[in-house]
């Protein structure tokens, strides 16, 4: 009976002491290995972007933004980079075409089309909660990646990795 | 110069109280080779203790901000009051006030002059093993008197949340309730240790001081976060908040126990267990908090080296706790049988429930860690959950609530005893039946909480009257009655103000013109308009709304929305005009483009006050048997 | 992920969240809507229900939220959409799994072993 509970006992320590290593703020995304959500959406070139449109064979790069997101502005270098090898595509959340144009000006426009999530539905289907966050498309279509936050220069190797295993 | 002389205070703190933990660690080995007197070491480090915190204070109030806590946690511009609790609104100055109360009481445990001086050694042996586990923890992880490099010149500030008086006196009261804990740890192991048999009488008033802290400290941030927070809500199923129910909730267990073992010298050794418990309970709390491992809106800043340090003070407390007790269990096995149907019967019904809803909400709190950890699934388990189970268990805890009282020692007869208390039983019946009639309309689940309630007060009245004409003079009733009726009532009393606060709150949110008038329940709410108000360190846009009933203005109430000029953060100070029958509670919010119309929310909440009057009537019951315990010592 | 939370912690301090206009016309399927709301997590707030949090996302929910009662579809589908987007985390009531029994059973256990430790005959 003692050792039973000396047992349990230890076995609640070591979850606690693995605990103190897990970040709790981080959600996992519950959309990986399913194919991308429907969506349609108008476009920052005045037309649209649905999900047909990201259904092509390639490996590509969705990345949810916005202007007015600080964090957003942080990862911009990484995303001009990575735009260099495979397409970025970008969906603006609750963002005006006006604001959208300064950014793009001031610090660049790494993304191949960009979809303009006024009011923030299509952000719902793909389970996005907060800004950045960037989705890693397979050539079938399905969603095999999820990074929350901004992409930092430590990312981006894990991020090739995964690139060039799907291609 | 003083926070120098702080931090030097502290390492003196820290080098006694390592001669208490060695001899105890020694002793454990099984030889004894230092002897110093645990008396002295005890007032030593009390002394030490409190002038590092005394220094610590200074420190907040010159607003010295060469010191990195102070310059990340207040300004000079705060009123002074604030730089005072500011001291422990933040996770240094906060521990270093858990050790200076665990030192106090190690004090006022020497000074106690009804113990043996050997037992009073053991206990203060392992208090002050405590202390030093307590002080290595801040010397070495959590230092109060760090440097910041460079000095800022001004400080960031404390939260505006945390400047406002509830909340500035909620932390010291949960901590004489935590760390009072601490001494019914040390009794209980020294008990264990001394094989001593007059134990209880020693244990019982530690045992109702520190719950009476604990209760009103609850209390107190329940009250906090209902006025502060902006919607009237008083309790989250926060896992910090969850955190603070456990050893609340086996020390209410505990507080039952002790009482049989002292008169009937059977579950001794439940009465030791469940003070190891409370008291490990006490400090996963804590563990909880500041380790960053739940989501919570409690939680400090957080560090996972402290989490380590405090993981490991939790497990060696509670296994040397758990140890000790499974030893002495083995050679102490105690014969006796409860009966179901007795006052002894009762009173274990009624911990089976407690424990058994402390362990839900235990399982409940940190099973969303265990799923991350055993199968990587993040899951949220929150208020629908707790409320769900609470519901169910509500039923026969009142039910043993309402007959305990009534039932003989020993045993007694289900039969004998409702016929007993017919008289009660009919009342009871009345009751239940012209409540539901009143309220019919309400949400049943409203109606059956009201309805128990009820039923406790009317079964205390009942128990109150008897005793009363039997006695004739009220001053001879027993305290430890006085005590139970008070304590019970005050239960009933929080069940109705919880269930009326929150199943049946009335809410209208609406887009308010300045002239125009609202009305809920049967009152007028008239925005007559929002004016500028300069405070000491925040800019406020105060609301008036005249409060209209029958024709008759009751008051005017002013809801806030305060800009604080150092960290730019905006609260919401709502207004709340309090009546037994509910609180009219007003928020302001936002403004709108024409400037004439704000968003306004207006709530009334039933049956509120006796929340706080529940807890009060719980604390005082409490008290009536912490003055009994004290006088009956010898 | 420090700046994000540092970012949207911003607005929990305004701590007012359902807007005016935000309210269905329709009473019972405002109630409706609000008994949903109390389920939904803000999964960028620390422990908060949609209903009660300022954040952006749980403001986006709420309209959602309304805008699918409004269109006549059931509770129960309305919180399997957002959970299916969403996993687990973001429903405060945890989903009948296997891996959540532990939730419920333990507690039972542990009942049942105190009832037997307190009453039985030594």
């Amino acid at each position: 009976m003692r050792y039973f509970l000396i047992v349990i006992f230890i076995f609640i320590l070591v979850i606690f002491y693995k605990g103190l290593k897990k970040d709790p703020t981080v959600i996992p995304s519950n959309l990986l290995s399913k194919e991308i959500p429907e969506f349609s959406i108008s476009s920052f070139s005045g037309s649209t972007l649905k999900t047909k449109d990201l259904r092509d064979n390639k490996v590509k790069i969705v990345n949810f933004f916005a202007s007015w997101c600080p964090p957003c502005k942080i990862e911009h270098n990484q995303l001009l980079e990575l735009s260099k090898k495979i397409p970025v595509y970008g969906i603006a959340k609750k963002n005006t075409h006006d604001d959208l144009s300064k950014w793009f000006e001031n610090n660049g426009n790494p993304y191949t089309r960009v979809g303009m999530d006024t009011n923030g539905e299509a952000s719902i289907e793909w389970g996005v909660y907060g800004l950045p966050e960037t989705f890693i498309i397979d050539k079938g279509g399905i969603v095999k990646y999820k990074h929350v936050g901004p992409l930092m220069k430590r990312d981006q190797e894990h991020i090739e990795k995964i690139i060039k295993k799907l291609q | 110069m003083v926070s120098e002389l702080g931090f030097v205070f502290l390492t003196l703190t820290l080098v006694l109280s390592s001669l208490s933990f060695a001899q105890l660690s020694v002793k454990g080995l099984g030889f004894e080779v230092f002897n110093f007197s645990q008396v002295k070491l005890t007032n030593a480090i009390f002394f030490f203790t409190l002038t590092s915190f005394i220094c610590l204070t200074y420190s907040f109030l010159d607003s010295d901000f060469t010191l990195d806590v102070i310059s990340k946690n207040s300004n000079s511009q705060l009123p002074l009051i604030y730089k005072f609790t500011g001291v422990w609104g933040n996770h240094e100055g906060s521990i270093l006030l858990w050790l200076l109360v665990m030192t106090f009481f190690g004090f006022l445990f020497s000074s106690s002059s009804l113990v043996s001086p050997t037992f009073k050694d053991e206990v203060l042996k392992v208090q002050n093993s405590l202390c030093f586990l307590i002080v290595s923890f801040i010397v070495f992880t959590s230092n109060p008197f760090q440097k910041s490099f460079p000095p800022p010149v001004q400080g960031a500030d404390l939260n505006p949340l945390l400047q406002d008086p509830g909340l500035a006196i909620h932390p010291p009261f949960l901590y004489m309730g935590y760390v009072g804990f601490s001494i019914i740890y040390s009794i209980s192991v020294a008990a264990m240790t001394e094989q001593s048999n007059h134990f209880l009488k020693i244990l019982k008033p530690w045992v109702f001081m520190s719950w009476i802290f604990l209760t009103c400290g609850i209390g107190l941030g329940s009250w906090w976060a209902y006025y502060e927070l902006g919607w009237g809500g008083f309790w989250f199923w926060d896992p910090v908040e969850n955190a603070s129910l456990l050893p609340w909730l086996t020390a209410s267990a505990l507080l039952h126990t002790i009482v049989i073992a002292d008169k009937k010298k059977i579950l001794v050794n439940w009465t030791i267990a469940l003070s190891i418990l409370t008291f490990i309970l006490s400090l996963l709390g804590t563990f909880l908090v500041r380790s960053g491992v739940l989501v919570s809106v409690h939680a400090f800043a957080n560090d996972p080296t402290r989490g380590v340090y405090i993981l490991l003070l939790l497990a060696s407390i509670s296994f040397y706790g758990i140890f000790k007790f499974i030893n002495h269990q083995k050679q102490n096995q105690e014969n006796f049988h409860i009966k179901l149907i007795s006052r002894e019967g009762m009173i274990s019904l009624n911990n089976i429930f407690m424990l058994s809803i402390a362990f839900t909400i235990l399982i409940g709190t940190i099973y969303p860690l265990f799923s991350s950890v055993l199968f990587n699934t993040k899951i949220s388990v929150g208020a629908p959950f707790f409320n769900s189970i609470l519901i169910p268990v509500m039923f026969p805890f009142v039910f043993g609530m309402i007959l305990g009282p009534f039932t003989k020692w020993n045993r007694d007869d289900l039969l004998l005893i409702l016929n007993r208390i017919k008289i009660l039983l009919l009342s009871l019946i009345l009751f239940s039946l012209i409540t539901w009639y009143i309220n019919f309309r309400d949400p049943v689940l409203s109606i059956i909480f009201i309805i128990l309630g009820g039923c406790i007060i009317l079964s205390s009245l009942f128990e109150f009257l008897q005793i009363l004409r039997n006695k004739n003079r009220l001053i001879k009733i027993p305290k430890k009655m006085i005590a139970q009726i008070l304590a019970h009532s005050g239960i009933g009393l929080l069940i109705i103000g919880a269930t009326g606060s929150s199943i049946l709150k009335e809410e209208k949110i609406q887009f308010q013109e300045i002239g125009e008038s609202i009305s809920i329940k049967d009152f007028n709410v008239e925005f007559i308009g929002v004016k500028k108000v300069e405070g000491p360190n925040y800019l406020s846009q105060m609301g008036e709304f005249k409060i209209i009933q029958n024709n008759k203005l009751l008051t005017i109430l002013k809801p806030e929305k305060r800009f604080y000029n150092s960290g730019k953060q905006v609260t919401t100070e709502a207004a709340i005009y309090s009546r037994f029958s509910g609180d009219l509670y007003i928020a302001l919010g936002e403004v709108h483009e024409n400037k004439t119309q704000w968003t306004t929310r207006i709530w009334f909440n039933p049956y509120t006050l006796w929340i706080w009057i529940g807890v009060i009537f719980l604390a005082s019951g409490g008290l009536f048997s912490w003055f009994n315990s004290l006088k009956k010592r010898k | 992920m420090k700046y994000l939370f540092i970012f949207l912690s911003f607005l929990y301090l305004n701590v007012l969240a359902i807007e005016p206009n935000e309210i269905l016309e329709d009473g019972d399927l405002e109630k409706i809507a609000v008994e949903i709301s109390k389920e939904l997590r803000c999964l960028v707030c620390q422990n908060e229900d949609i209903h009660n949090s300022n954040a952006d996302i749980a403001k986006d929910l709420r309209i959602l939220v309304r805008k699918k009662l409004e269109s006549g579809e059931s509770k129960k589908e309305i919180l399997k959409y957002v959970h299916d987007r969403y996993g687990d985390f973001v429903l405060f009531s945890p989903p009948f799994k296997f891996q959540n029994i532990g939730l419920w059973i333990i507690p039972l256990l542990f009942f049942l072993l105190m009832t037997f430790f307190f009453f039985r005959k030594s």
